[in-house]
């Protein structure tokens, strides 16, 4: 009966989240094994337009964004992030949201090299201890992925599930 | 004692309607080029029922499995004129009555 019990508990604990430009009502979301999956332009907004916003790496207003309030989750849009941006990121205590939506629909060596720099900086963000998240930021149905599924394409670009679980956990601070 | 290998039951769903069975040959073949011989092999994915004209149960061997999960994540075609899709894995289970009963199928 414990046993069940802390399974439960264990379960109630797993509260997965994605984030889509794509409107994903609660069914839909609840379906994929995921608590919510966050819209951007309603729930998230892009900086400067809201109170909960993201900011891309490679935008001119990255350090604008970096350093307010608003901006909980800096994107990873540009590889390799640089040292510098990744310090800013962790100083600032700013999630860095890893995009996978783009990767899903390569195929071969382009594939290959979009996760081998997915790989890299990951490895670069996690040595520096910056909080790390992953979303698909999805564009289209195609590209939505259930939460079993997230997991798995955060474990191997950690190489660990416990990782892999705190990716797909950390998008709570936009709640 | 030869002992029969553990299967585990995938139900997964496609965002258009696809008859999988039907094109299991192109699903399978999808498969084999992300997952590679040796993980197809060891996992020997196989579609053995459509339950609607969206979700179906995929079998395969225990340990297997994360990587047909994964395999699944960056199927979008099956190259055969089905147009794209995406396919999400709901659940898993080891026995398909269990499956079902989760899910809240049966």
């Amino acid at each position: 009966m414990e046993m069940v019990k802390e399974r439960a508990a264990k379960n109630d604990s797993m509260q997965y989240f994605d984030i889509s430009m794509l409107n994903a009502n609660e069914e839909f979301a609840k379906s994929l094994g995921f608590k919510k999956i966050f819209k951007i332009g309603k729930e998230i907004s892009i900086f400067p337009n809201g109170e909960k916003c993201i900011a891309y790496i490679s935008e001119k207003n990255f350090h604008k964004a970096v350093k307010s309030a608003e901006a909980l989750g800096i994107v990873a849009n540009a590889f390799p992030p640089q040292k510098k941006e990744l310090e800013i990121i962790k100083e600032e205590e700013k999630v860095l949201i890893f995009p996978i939506g783009y990767i899903l629909g390569m195929k071969g060596m382009e594939l290959i090299r979009a996760i081998a720099q997915l790989k890299n900086a990951f490895r670069t963000a996690k040595q520096m201890h910056v909080k790390i998240a992953i979303a698909t930021l999805s564009n289209s149905k195609e590209q939505f992925l259930s939460s079993m599924q997230l997991l798995e394409v955060a474990s191997m670009i950690s190489g660990s599930e416990e990782k892999a679980k705190e990716m797909v956990q950390r998008l709570q601070v936009f709640l | 004692m030869i002992f029969k290998p553990k299967k585990r039951y995938i139900l997964a769903r496609s965002s258009i309607p696809i008859d999988f069975v039907r094109n299991q040959q192109a699903l399978g073949e999808s498969l084999l080029s992300f997952m590679g011989v040796k993980g197809y092999a060891n996992a020997m994915p196989k579609v053995i029922k459509q339950i609607d004209s969206t979700t179906f149960i995929i079998r395969t061997n225990r340990g297997g499995e994360k990587d047909v999960i994964l395999a699944l994540s960056f199927i979008k075609s099956l190259g055969n004129g089905s147009g794209t899709f995406g396919i999400y894995t709901l659940r898993t289970s080891g026995s398909i009555a269990a499956l079902l009963r989760k899910s809240g199928i049966r």
